[in-house]
């Protein structure tokens, strides 16, 4: 089973994914970023300060980790702080949906009209299920190639 | 060998989110549509009569709010009434925020909403999306969801721009509204208002509902 998970190809379909996924994310937030802090302010969740800053920021850490994991560089890094950003939306869409909040969920960009659901929270679950891959298999397979190879 | 690892780890980390700040700040500043670094909370006021109903002087457009207070159901509470979340004094708003940068909404009641609609003045603009708006709305409400106000832009880009404009959404924490009007003063139309409590408060105070709907009327 476990030979199944640390397979390079498999963990290389993982990192394509996730790349993908958040580079996709991305795009929109940043080309559009006073609709995307809109977005971020309808959670609620940070003081309204913030929140442009928070609208500029979390797009481009997006961005550059889908690059770096899609290139294969500072793979791990990329997925740990891929899985960091997919818990805290988690964690806002949980809220906002215990809330009852009626916003719009901001999570592919402002361009895309989704409302905040269980379907996104279930999305984000899968993302960190492959951002968690990544960065826990990518460390055994670079152990055992280095015992291999010593 | 694992502490040397979690520290090249916490380094790269570190390396990742300082080229982000670095290309997000860099970005903003050379982008067409770049934002304030520092978020403004935008403030919600209260219209006063005086400013809405500019031709009625004062004494007669409080004869004409108790008149149409029968409009509403006596006995029914409407939802935190507006005046009590906005500013108490609306006509000393002018000396409190005398830049006109300061992000601003105006907003109107429950019953200066009704007098506009027996009256007709202005445009009264449903900012949730196709869907809800379909399900029902407001009387005499054209449908502009806030999420993408630029497909039904020619509703509207024939108008004036002093056309008076109302605007509404689900309830004061719904975002479409704002998002809409943002839009409408992006294209220079001056004299928007928000129906703050939106349909969620019409609801409540059980006025009626529309729930005719085609695209031909519509657009």
């Amino acid at each position: 089973m476990k030979n199944i998970f640390s397979n390079k190809y498999f963990i290389l379909l993982s990192r394509l994914i996730l790349g993908v996924v958040f580079i996709i994310a991305s795009i929109d937030k940043i080309s559009i970023p006073d609709i995307f802090a809109l977005n971020v302010q309808a959670y609620k969740l940070l003081p309204v300060f913030l929140v442009n800053l928070a609208a500029l920021i979390i797009p481009w850490v997006e961005l550059i980790c889908g690059i770096f994991l899609i290139g294969g560089y500072y793979v791990r890094s990329s997925s740990l702080l891929l899985s960091g950003l997919c818990l805290i939306f988690i964690i806002a869409l949980t809220a906002a949906l215990s809330r009852g909040l009626k916003i719009d969920c901001g999570c592919f960009g402002p361009e895309h009209n989704s409302p905040v659901s269980w379907m996104r929270i279930i999305e984000d679950i899968c993302l960190l299920v492959l951002s968690a891959h990544i960065f826990f298999y990518t460390n055994t397979l670079a152990i055992n190639e280095g015992e291999m190879t010593a | 060998m694992q502490k040397t690892k979690n520290k090249s780890l916490a380094r790269e980390v570190e390396i990742i989110i300082v080229i982000s700040i670095f290309l997000a700040l860099v970005y903003n500043v050379f982008s067409s549509k770049g934002i304030p670094l520092i978020r403004k909370e935008i403030k919600k006021i209260a219209a006063s009569d005086s400013l809405l109903f500019a031709y009625a002087d004062q004494v007669d457009s409080l004869k004409l709010m108790d008149n149409r207070d029968t409009a509403i159901p006596k006995d029914i509470n409407v939802i935190a009434p507006l005046h009590e979340r906005a500013l108490k004094n609306p006509d000393s708003v002018a000396k409190l925020y005398p830049q006109k940068h300061d992000p601003v909404l105006k907003i109107i009641s429950l019953e200066q909403l009704n007098r506009l609609l027996a009256q007709k003045c202005g445009i009264l603009l449903d900012a949730r999306g196709e869907d809800e708006f379909e399900k029902g709305h407001i009387p005499g409400a054209q449908n502009i969801p806030g999420l993408e106000p630029e497909k039904y832009v020619e509703q509207i880009i024939t108008q004036p721009r002093d056309t008076l404009i109302i605007i509404y959404c689900n309830n004061p924490d719904c975002h479409l509204a704002q998002m809409l009007a943002e839009f409408l003063s992006v294209m220079e139309f001056k004299n928007l208002y928000l129906y703050d409590d939106g349909w969620d408060g019409w609801k409540k105070a059980q006025m009626p509902i529309d729930t005719s709907f085609t695209k031909e009327k519509s657009r």
